[in-house]
């Protein structure tokens, strides 16, 4: 394609509008977040590892080694006693080999999702509903809100989360599902040359708009929205330019796998291509059926391996205070195993691991056995201020999943009343930030 | 009556520091004064927050009304009045009913929802979910109490309308929609003047277009996402296995078979609800071997079956099908001498029959041939009334001779239980087959199981399936599982989790369907399939599955019009053709004039979706399968396509270009323009005006004679001009393609 180099313009008047009118974002909302965030310190962007499958990231996790639990027994996934900053703790050791400087930002949030059903994947990161749009109602996914709250203040060439996934379940911007773009297919994109029609790129621009114009003059207001929106889709491409080409040059052809994810995601941070990137490396899956957990044991240790490469990159790229990473799916996995030796879904019990500069490096809640039924163990209450597990928590296990999606969005970099708008009742837990 | 704001009842209810606003009132609240002067009517003395979080109601408990809540209702957080006053319920149930009504207060859901009388006239269930009286006494006046202050002093928010904005489209513009819907083509000017004269006219034309071959293949990808098949069954291909040239074969043949089935009952115009309930299916003989096979008990499968080189004493020699069929010994030609002696059992045995003896040791002569993949006919599955019925899966000869009748022991009926249905919703222990009946009620309702629904079942105490433990009778779960749990019991009497055998326990527990007016208990997945049939949704749900493939959007379930269209579906008998046609020539898909749907949203304008765009670049430039190959399939992936989620009624379509997208196609068109132009391709690149002709005519769909072919044609002209300057004339054309590969006359759907 043709490339005009980097952005063309910045988020001045005639683009907001334009943002505002094709996204659907107002562009009051637009302009008042460019403007809180012009003296405060930037939000970062998000990356998220999502699904409707209810990967076990919590049965490996720190403070899930707890009594009773079954813990996967493989060796490559021994308990095994680490550091996260200052405090010590017991995980798969996976987590244990990953590097210093990222467990001194790592966190693993232990809260309830509240459902056992795949199909309730939209709500759930809709937080049931808690998740608000720009004025506060209606219902949101919490990458969109993020993504609407972060763009103006990060520059970025687009308001929508870039979703890296492949067959998964899509996340909605707006009501819209988010067009999934593998790196293999973004390579492909800029895999070749289009020699000369390259080069002609900006001629057929011109007669582009020749040809649409005569449209857009006698057409209705629906057809001028469509012109309007193809047009900055257009303009966004431009922008982003030929250099996310060679941004994936170490990615293997053809290789959408975890690693690939985590180098495209670094490269959109570097074009400052969207405020919300969204990914998938796997735990383990949907495993009732993975007796002697041989997909979990796989799949745990790909996917760590996986953050750590996340993480290299960002160093790599300077860009490790401008990310925070959280893992948000639908629900966790029993700790205990079934009948066929898989696990079973866990609606009280799921674990938002995560990374950030604003991340206090720890466990925040824990998890306790319940009962002797097929789901013994939940969640436990959260003490706000600390972020330790306590019977008298003030973030009950009914409010843990708003409290996780609120104090992700502070350790994004949100500020508290917009927090107060965009999650409502959310708590954000002040010990699971830097002070 | 004097009216006063949101704001102006907010504020003093704010200040009084009541969560919500609508606490217990404080002399604060009767010092304030609303913008006219007057003083608002004052708010209730009792606490409605404490009444909704009160243990016997728990209207604000976790999974109900709280923050996080259901059925879009927040009873918890602020702006509560806001969200009441003047607003519908989101339930399907109660959808045209306000959650408090400003006009007739004592019809507000927030009150009728709460005594069994008030449920008994009006809508959806009883609240607190699981009460027999629903709130007592004294919280019911509490909230009756807020509800008329409410009615009386709050302006309903306006809804979104976008009445006024609605500019209706031009004929030039929606009967080219609709036949680029349809066929992939664009509008002739005789069919747009044909229009224009005559508006119903477009009628006869969608009439015509029905029955163009290009409708068949713009089906297949509605058809595979509105039925919920897998068109490729990779688990059964690599189950199998068979020889390399079989695999495709093996991997296609279910998928073809469910469409082909659903094919022939358009094309017959039967009935559409016998989507559900066909016996008679299009299969070849190796869908009858699978069926077969699926039908085989443990015994069957566990039957060894010997190879062979040299014929044991007492065989004959050499050994005729026949004998092998009848004593399960099998030659072995001398190149696959290497098998000699092996045994295959159950799906073994299948890959021996496809040409593989032993790993991936080739058999040069297979039992099953080509033509046993491509010798489509319809036949009727007939309940045998018992299992492992006649012929056993090996038996290809016999399976080759059924053409019209057979029998089967698992049921065999409509969708609901093809093998390319189930294949696409696994199931499990923990799952139990929720999915599978879930998924068959969307197809059949566009609607999943809600707490609002209030159909009662006749006797709820024969029923069986209801599991304490996976839905707690006392958690929110419960008031969907109550009705999902008995009726996923029809599955459970008839399949084992993978499908592929008899349940254990099969037949032993009693179903009961309780789902939007309909009740029944007992019967089998015979009966479910008539139920669904039967469902009065049915009608509606399927015009409204017509309108996201038409538009990349909703139709309003109450528009008017829908449910006129819904109906001529219904009178027609169910002819999907009639819906077909009444639904695309409907102003729900023109645009021709306002309709309910586009005042709550806007009309759309899509993207040209990747099932769309793939199928016009190939019926516009007369090849076939343009996505399939090369880089071209790769990039293809840039442009949204069309799926569904588990559970959710409406398909995942994207209307809206994105940065990708644009980059998408821009870099699809210049791959089609080097493959395009030039010795070979479509378009010649030593003939600057015959190739605009066909950029403009074909490729963008702009017919001869018309004002837009001049403007076009003279923009193409420009193009190649000014391109020439720098680039030789081949890729001026080729740039020329892509100029009009990336017009809105082929990347828009209704532009």
């Amino acid at each position: 394609m043709s490339t005009l180099g980097r952005r063309a313009f910045t988020f001045g008047g005639a683009r907001l509008a334009l943002v505002a009118a094709a996204t659907g974002v107002p562009v009051s909302f637009l302009a008042h977040r460019k403007m809180a965030r012009a003296d405060d310190a930037a939000p970062t962007f998000t990356i998220f590892h999502t699904s409707s499958r209810g990967e076990p990231v919590n049965v490996n996790a720190p403070g899930s080694y707890v009594e009773g639990a079954h813990n996967n027994p493989a060796p490559s996934l021994a308990p095994t006693p680490f550091d996260l900053g200052e405090h010590s703790v017991t995980g798969a050791a996976p987590w244990a080999a990953l590097p210093e400087a990222l467990r001194d930002r790592l966190q693993f949030f232990h809260h309830a999702s509240y459902t056992n059903a795949h199909t309730e994947y939209p709500k759930a990161l809709e937080c049931f509903g808690a998740v608000r749009n720009a004025e506060g109602n209606g219902a949101e996914s919490l990458p969109s809100a993020i993504a609407q709250e972060c763009a103006m203040a990060l520059d970025t060439i687009q308001v929508e989360p870039v979703d890296l996934r492949r067959g998964h379940r899509a996340v909605r911007f707006l009501g819209n599902p988010i067009p999934q773009t593998s790196p293999s297919a973004i390579q492909e994109l800029f895999g070749g040359s289009g020699g000369e029609l390259d080069e002609l790129g900006a001629l057929r621009d011109q007669h582009l708009d020749q040809l649409h114009a005569a449209l857009r003059e006698d057409g209705t207001a629906a057809e001028r929205r469509f012109l309007d929106r193809y047009a900055l889709g257009r303009t966004q491409a431009k922008e982003m330019g030929s250099q996310l080409g060679s941004l994936l040059s170490a990615i293997p052809p053809g290789d959408d796998g975890p690693d690939a994810q985590a180098i495209a995601a670094v490269a959109m941070m570097k074009l400052n291509l969207s405020p919300v990137i969204l990914l998938h490396f796997g735990f383990g899956g949907d495993n009732h059926k993975d007796s002697e957990l041989v997909e979990e044991t796989q799949q745990t240790g790909d996917g760590i391996a996986a953050i750590g490469k996340l993480w290299e990159e960002l160093e790599a790229a300077g860009l490790q205070d401008r990310a925070t990473f959280a893992t948000f799916d639908v629900f966790g996995r029993t700790l205990v195993l079934n009948s066929r030796g898989g696990r079973d879904h866990q609606a009280n019990h799921h674990v938002m691991a995560m990374f950030g500069p604003r991340v206090r490096p720890g466990v925040v809640g824990g998890v306790h056995k319940v009962s002797n039924g097929n789901r013994p163990f939940s969640a436990r209450p959260i003490d706000a201020a600390t972020g330790e597990a306590t019977p008298d928590g003030d973030v009950g296990l009914e409010d843990s999943l708003t409290a996780a999606a609120a104090t992700l969005a502070a350790a994004v970099g949100l500020a508290p009343e917009r927090i107060a708008t965009r999650v409502a009742g959310g708590t954000i837990v002040t010990g699971a930030l830097r002070s | 009556m004097a009216r006063w704001s949101v704001g102006a009842v907010l504020v003093p209810l704010a200040l009084a520091g009541c969560y919500g606003g609508v606490g217990p009132r404080t002399e604060a609240d009767s010092a304030d004064e609303g913008d006219d002067g007057e003083v608002p009517p004052p708010a209730p003395d009792c606490d409605l927050q404490a009444v909704f979080a009160h243990e016997d109601n728990r209207c604000t408990a976790q999974g109900c009304h709280g923050v996080q809540h259901v059925a879009g209702l927040d009873l918890a957080s602020d702006g509560l009045a806001e969200r009441l006053v003047g607003r519908p319920s989101t339930t399907a149930a109660c959808s045209d009913r306000l959650l408090v009504d400003p006009a007739q207060p004592d019809r507000s859901l927030l009150l009728t929802q709460l005594t069994p009388a008030g449920v008994e006239s009006g809508c959806g269930v009883l609240m607190p979910v699981g009460s027999e009286q629903g709130v007592a006494d004294e919280d019911l006046a509490c909230i009756q109490e807020w509800v008329e202050h409410f009615a009386q002093t709050v302006e309903p928010v306006p809804e979104v309308d976008h009445c006024d904005q609605f500019e209706p489209s031009s004929p030039a513009v929606y009967v080219s929609k609709v036949k680029n819907i349809m066929t992939g083509l664009r509008a002739t000017t005789e069919e747009i003047e044909r229009v224009q004269g005559d508006p119903d006219a477009l009628a006869s034309l969608a009439r015509e277009w029905i029955e163009a071959p290009q409708f068949e293949a713009r089906l297949r990808p509605f058809l595979r996402d509105a039925l919920q098949y897998s068109v490729d069954l990779d688990d059964l291909e690599d189950k199998i296995g068979g020889l390399p040239e079989y695999q495709p074969l093996i991997e296609a043949d279910l998928g073809e078979s469910f469409r082909r089935t659903m094919m022939r009952l358009i094309e017959e115009d039967r009935p559409f609800t016998e989507i559900a309930t066909t016996r008679h299916w299009e299969v070849t003989t190796f869908t009858l071997a699978i069926l077969a096979y699926l039908d085989a008990g443990e015994d069957e499968r566990k039957e060894d079956h010997l190879q062979v080189l040299q014929p044991p004493p007492g065989v004959p020699d050499p050994i005729p099908l026949e004998y092998s069929l009848e004593h399960l010994i099998w030659p072995l030609p001398p190149e696959a001498s290497m098998c000699d002696g092996v045994t295959r059992r159950g799906d073994g045995v299948l890959t021996m029959l496809l040409g593989r003896c032993k790993g991936s040791h080739s058999l040069p002569d297979p039992v099953f041939e080509p033509t046993d993949f491509t010798d489509w006919r319809t036949v009727e599955l007939v309940p045998a009334g018992q299992p492992e019925p006649e012929p056993v899966f090996w038996d290809v000869p016999a399976l080759r001779a059924v053409q019209t009748q057979m029998e089967v022991g698992m049921p065999r009926v409509g969708f609901l239980t093809h093998p390319a249905f189930l294949a696409r919703w696994e199931t499990n222990a923990d799952n139990q087959f929720r999915v599978t009946t879930n998924q068959a009620l969307l197809v059949m309702t566009g609607h999943t199981f809600e707490v609002s629904d209030p159909t009662e079942l006749a006797e709820p105490s024969e029923a069986d399936g209801l599991d304490a433990e996976h839905a707690d009778p006392d958690s929110a779960c419960y008031a969907c599982h109550r009705a999902l749990d008995p009726m996923r019991v029809f599955y459970q009497n008839a399949f084992d989790y993978d499908y592929t055998s008899l349940g254990v326990e099969h037949g032993t527990q009693t179903p009961a369907y309780t789902f939007r007016g309909q009740a029944a208990v007992g019967g089998d997945l015979y009966d479910f399939a008539e139920l669904l049939a039967q469902n009065p949704d049915f009608a509606v749900a399927w015009a409204r599955k017509l309108c996201y493939w038409a538009n990349s959007q909703a139709c309003d379930e109450d528009d008017p019009e829908l449910l006129r269209v819904a109906q001529v579906f219904e009178d027609s008998g169910y002819s999907f053709k009639t819906l077909v046609v009444e639904l695309l020539t409907s102003p729900l898909v023109t645009g021709h004039a306002l309709t309910q749907t586009y005042c709550s949203r806007p009309f759309l304008v899509s993207i040209t979706r990747r099932d769309q765009l793939c199928h016009s670049l190939d019926v516009r430039l007369g090849q076939s399968g343009l996505c399939d190959e090369g880089k071209v399939s790769k990039l293809v992936e840039l442009v949204p396509e069309d799926s569904i989620a588990r559970g959710d009624p409406a398909p995942v379509v994207n209307p809206v270009s994105s940065a990708f997208h644009a980059a998408g196609v821009e870099q699809l068109c210049i791959q089609l323009a080097q493959d395009l132009v030039g010795p070979g391709g479509v378009i010649p690149a030593d003939d600057p005006d015959a190739a605009v002709s066909i950029i403009t005519e074909s490729l963008m769909g702009i017919p001869a004679g018309s004002a837009r072919h001049e403007q076009v044609s003279q923009v193409l002209q420009a193009h190649l001009q000014q391109a020439r300057q720098t680039a030789s004339e081949a890729d001026a054309i080729q740039s020329a393609f892509t100029l009009g590969c990336l017009s809105s006359d082929l990347q828009a759907i209704g532009l």
